[in-house]
């Protein structure tokens, strides 16, 4: 009986070893305060979370709260982060969506590898898709669509550069065309010294030094123009990757992006 | 006062200071004071075509063109004063610095370094002639008043959270003054190409003498055929776009300049009659002459060469080849 009391003790003891416990996420990676999905799709979401969490190595959450109760989303979503462990690898990556009921609010925080993997152009496209679905009431649909684009992102953001064969046959037309340029220009040059005749156009060379007096030299003011036109709202260098970047009251970098649905 | 149409706003002072501008404004003149100078005395023009030599006593007839040259019979140099029967007195002369030497060796000079000279004219490099010539120019001096008006805008741009600005002043920018002109030369002589004697400029007039007969010998002289007047033309556009250049070049910091009016007149204009020093050089090749010219007082030598083409097809597809190599070796180096 003592034997096998210590046999289970060795046991236990070594599986804590094997999977140490700052690798697993004490909170489920579906908090449910708001109560919007059944049972069912709950379950479904929670596998679909998971499953995706392990294979992308960062914890894709999804977060519902009846209300903020006056705090901001986006420190309420980082804040959530930081408290309930999330995280899977050193940088403690993942993606969480929270969203609140009261406020119509949704938010999206990125953490670790999430920040490198949503810029702001790809959290305001996330963003805008599950707020098309939350506003239409379909929330099932809208965190599985959620995690669906997470594991986009994140797989494009992992998969290493693909190698590209030396594109030959474009690099020499171009030279090619460069090179007719260039070649020309200097035949040309090269013939332009044969010729060394022309007429003259001005009398420069003729001007008595220093005899140039300017007796009026006036400007003067008519009137002024002013002419304005608005400024693109929408930066589009946004587009090309930029990613804002904060950190939370915990001290943990975080990015994302939220709105309203 | 707002203008109706554009809402354009306007000082009252500026327009009536603006209006006093436009009515001062006076048009273009360009009057040359091309009163004669001394003609020749009875003693100079007392031989005509016919000359017996100083020296030994021969008798030389020269054709129209000859106004200077050797006695066939002792080479003692000689000017035929005949040519000049009738004609005005050069005012100045600048006297050859340059010998016949000088001329074919900057010719020499003149071939290198042209890839696209056919080699055989650089070797066969047969010179038929190589004259030194006094060629008639007409001198102009002048003083030339200008009165230019520009219309400009300065533009400035600055923006705020939600539109760019964009303001454009607009100036009218008065300039007057002048600007003297000592010596612009024109060929007075039909036979001379316009375009080669003003590629041999400039001429430093600061080394000319008072015409002496002495100065043609063993040269020949031309007499000017075309007359000051006719010439004028040509030194006015030179005058005039130089000024137009020099008070241009006194308006600054704007972004856009727009000459409005411009009235350029020239004053204590003169002009002067001078034989200037040319070598001519002439070559036929394969039908065509090539005539170069030197100045005789600076060495400066010019005339358009014959353009080897297969040459120029060589170089052009053999630079394309090596450009076309580099440039793909580049993309390979950088590709890596």
């Amino acid at each position: 009986m003592k034997r096998t009391l210590s046999l289970i003790i060795l046991v236990l003891l070594c599986t804590a070893l094997v999977f140490p416990c700052g690798a697993v996420s004490t909170a489920p990676r579906f908090v449910d305060w708001a109560g919007l999905l059944s049972a069912g799709e709950a379950d479904s979401l929670l596998y679909r979370l998971d499953d995706l969490s392990e294979s992308q190595q960062a914890d894709i959450v999804v977060v519902t709260i009846p209300s903020l109760n006056g705090a901001w989303a986006q420190d309420y979503a980082d804040d959530f982060y930081d408290d309930n462990g999330y995280g899977l690898d050193s940088d403690n990556s993942g993606i969480l969506l929270l969203v609140a009921m009261a406020e119509g609010e949704y938010y999206i925080s990125t953490t670790g590898r999430g920040i490198s993997a949503l810029n702001d152009h790809a959290v305001s496209e996330i963003g805008s898709e599950v707020a098309s679905y939350l506003s239409s009431g379909r929330y099932a649909d809208a965190f599985i669509r959620f995690a669906d684009l997470c594991d986009y992102y994140l797989t494009a953001e992992a998969a290493p550069p693909v190698p590209q064969s030396f594109p030959w046959q474009h690099n020499l037309v171009i030279s090619l065309v460069i090179a007719l340029v260039l070649a020309l220009i200097v035949t040309v040059v090269m013939k332009g010294k044969l010729k060394s005749v022309h007429r003259a156009t001005t009398a420069a060379s003729y001007v008595n030094p220093g005899s140039m007096k300017l007796t009026v030299s006036r400007d003067m003011f008519l009137y002024s123009q002013v002419a304005r036109h608005p400024r693109p709202k929408d930066n589009p260098s946004n587009r090309s990757g930029g990613t804002s970047v904060h950190v939370s009251s915990s001290g943990v970098s975080h990015g994302g992006g939220g709105g309203h649905f | 006062m707002k203008c109706p149409y554009c809402d354009t706003e306007f000082e009252m002072e500026t327009l009536a200071d603006y209006d006093s501008v436009l009515q001062n404004e006076q048009p273009d003149s360009f009057q040359w004071d091309s009163t004669p100078s001394e003609n020749w005395t009875v003693d100079e023009a007392s031989g005509l075509h016919t000359y017996s030599c100083q020296s030994c006593g021969g008798e030389i007839i020269g054709d129209e063109t000859l106004a200077a040259t050797a006695c066939p019979y002792c080479g003692n140099p000689v000017v035929m004063m005949g040519q000049f029967t009738g004609s005005l007195k050069p005012d100045l002369v600048i006297p050859f610095k340059l010998d016949k030497k000088a001329a074919v060796a900057a010719l020499q000079q003149h071939y290198r370094g042209k890839r696209f000279l056919p080699k055989v004219f650089k070797d066969e490099n047969h010179i038929q002639e190589v004259k030194g010539l006094y060629v008639p120019f007409w001198l102009f001096d002048a003083r030339a008043d200008a009165d230019i008006r520009y219309r400009a805008t300065r533009v400035r741009s600055w923006s705020d959270r939600d539109y760019d600005y964009t303001e454009t002043s607009y100036y009218a920018l008065m300039r007057s003054g002048s600007l003297s002109f000592a010596g612009v030369p024109a060929d007075g002589s039909s036979k001379m190409a316009d375009d080669l004697m003003e590629s041999i400029e400039p001429f430093d007039l600061s080394q000319a003498v008072d015409f002496q007969t002495a100065y043609l010998a063993g040269y020949l002289a031309d007499k000017f055929d075309v007359s000051a007047e006719q010439s004028a033309e040509n030194a006015n556009s030179r005058i005039r776009q130089s000024t137009t250049d020099a008070f241009a070049a006194t308006v600054q910091g704007y972004s856009s300049v727009i000459p409005e009016s411009s009235s350029i007149r020239l004053n204590s204009s003169r002009v002067r009659y001078g034989l200037l020093p040319v070598w001519l050089l002439n070559t036929v090749w394969k039908g065509e002459t090539y005539t170069f010219a030197m100045n005789g007082q600076t060495g400066k030598l010019v005339g358009n060469l014959p353009l080897d083409k297969s040459a120029f097809t060589r170089w052009f597809f053999g630079l394309t080849g090596l450009f076309t190599a580099i440039g793909f070796g580049l993309s390979y180096l950088l590709w890596r």
